[in-house]
C-alpha cells in the first residue's frame, strides 16, 4: 500500500462521516499545503486563513472526490483556486495558473518564498521545530538515523531499506518506528501535541 | 499503537490491520502522534512551516461544518479472489443461457422438423425436371429467345441431349 492509497482509505472514511479522518489528512498536509500558498498569497495571515477555506472547500466537495486522482492533486486544485478567488477578492493580481500545474503538485518542494511571507512567530517556531528535530536526529543511534534518513528524505520502501541496511524488514519497521518515537518525545513540546490539548 | 501509526504513514498495514489502526485514530492522542510524525518528516524534508494552533483553529471550524456523507463502494480494493469469482460466476451463467437456449430449439416439439421436411420436399418439386418429350425439345431449339449464339449454341445443346441419351 503506499502513500495515496493510506489517504484513499482515510478520504473514505470521511466521505463515509468520519471527521477525524479528514483531519488526518489535514495534519498530513496543511504544512505542504501552507508552503504553497505562500508563493501566491504573501500575507502570512491570509496564508492561514486560505489554507483553512481549502481544506474546508475540500471537505464540503468531499462527495465529488471519486479517487481518479491522488488526493493531494485534487486538494491542490482546490487549494489553487481557493488562493485566486481570494486575491481577485481583494482586487489583486492573482499569479497564472500556468506557474502551477499537476506535476507541480505531486513535486512541489521548494521551501524558498516561504520565508519571505512567514511572520516572526512563524518563522521562529519553523526554526525551532527544524532545530529540535535536527537535535533529535543527532542524539540518535546510528542505524535508527540512518533507517528514518532513508525513509523520510530519500523515499525508500521498507524493502528497499531491508536491503541497503542488509537486515530484515521486521528490524526497518522497528527502527523507524524508534527514531520517529524518540524525535516526537522532543517535539511534542513545541506542537499542540500533548495529551491535554489537542494537535 | 504508535507503532501501527509509523507503519500506517508509510503504508505497511494490511487491510485487517488498517480497520483496526483506523479505528484507534479516532483517539485525540493517536492523532497527535499522527500530526508529530508528520511533522518530523517535513521538517526532514526541509519544509518546517506551520502556524502554530493552525490544527486547533481548524478543528473548531470543521467541527462547525455539517458532516459529509457520501459513502462510495469501494472500487478495485476488493479483493482479487473475489473479483475472479465474480468474473467466473457471470460466466458460467452466460454460456448456461446461451446452451439452455440452444438445447431448447433443438428438442423443440415436432413442428420444426415437419416444416423443414415440408420445405424439402417442396425445393425437390420445384427443381424436378419437366417432362417434356426429347423430340420436341430438339426440334424447336433454334426458337430458344435470349440465346447471344443465335445459331451455334442450339446445335451444341442439342448434342448435350443426345449425349446423354446415349449413356447407358
Amino acid at each position: 500500500m503506499g502513500d495515496r492509497e493510506v489517504d484513499q482509505l482515510l478520504v473514505e472514511r470521511a466521505q463515509r462521516g468520519d471527521k477525524r479522518a479528514f483531519e488526518l489528512l489535514v495534519a498530513k498536509y496543511q504544512r505542504k499545503l501552507g508552503r504553497l500558498l505562500s508563493r501566491m498569497v504573501r500575507d502570512p495571515a491570509e496564508v492561514e486563513d486560505v489554507t483553512q477555506e481549502a481544506f474546508i472547500k475540500a471537505y464540503r466537495a468531499l462527495p465529488s472526490f471519486r479517487g481518479d486522482s491522488a488526493f493531494y492533486t485534487w486538494l491542490y486544485r482546490i487549494a489553487i483556486n481557493t488562493a485566486k478567488n481570494y486575491l481577485v477578492a481583494l482586487r489583486r493580481r492573482a499569479p497564472t495558473t500556468t506557474e502551477f500545474d499537476n506535476e507541480d503538485a505531486e513535486n512541489f518542494e521548494e521551501a524558498e518564498g516561504l520565508r519571505d511571507s512567514a511572520t516572526p512567530e512563524s518563522e521562529l517556531h519553523g526554526k525551532q521545530i527544524a532545530a529540535t528535530v535536527n537535535r533529535a536526529m543527532e542524539a540518535l543511534p546510528e542505524d535508527l538515523r540512518k533507517a528514518i534518513t532513508l525513509r523520510e528524505i530519500e523515499g525508500l520502501t521498507y524493502e528497499e531499506i531491508a536491503a541497503v541496511m542488509n537486515c530484515p524488514i521486521g528490524t526497518v519497521r522497528s527502527r523507524i518506528f524508534r527514531a520517529r518515537d524518540a524525535i516526537a518525545a522532543e517535539l511534542r513540546p513545541l506542537l499542540d501535541t500533548d495529551e491535554n490539548r489537542r494537535w | 499503537m504508535n507503532e501501527d501509526l509509523s507503519r500506517l504513514m508509510d503504508g505497511d498495514l494490511n487491510e485487517t490491520e488498517l480497520d483496526r489502526v483506523a479505528g484507534e485514530l479516532r483517539r485525540p492522542q493517536a492523532l497527535a502522534t499522527w500530526a508529530c510524525y508528520h511533522a518530523i518528516g517535513d521538517s526532514l524534508r526541509g519544509c518546517p512551516y506551520g502556524s502554530p494552533g493552525f490544527a486547533n483553529r481548524f478543528s473548531a471550524a470543521l467541527a462547525a461544518e455539517p458532516t459529509v456523507l457520501a459513502p462510495r463502494p469501494k472500487l478495485g480494493t476488493e479483493r482479487p479472489a473475489a473479483r475472479w469469482a465474480v468474473a467466473a460466476a457471470a460466466t458460467v451463467a452466460a454460456v448456461g443461457v446461451v446452451g439452455w437456449t440452444a438445447f431448447s430449439l433443438s428438442d423443440a416439439p415436432g413442428t420444426a422438423v415437419a416444416k423443414a421436411r415440408e420445405a424439402a420436399a417442396v425445393t425437390s418439386a420445384q427443381v424436378r425436371p419437366q417432362m417434356l418429350p426429347q423430340d420436341y425439345v430438339l426440334v424447336h431449339q433454334e426458337y430458344s429467345p435470349a440465346t447471344a449464339l443465335q445459331g451455334v449454341q442450339p446445335y451444341l445443346r442439342a448434342v448435350s441431349v443426345q449425349g446423354s441419351d446415349v449413356r447407358p
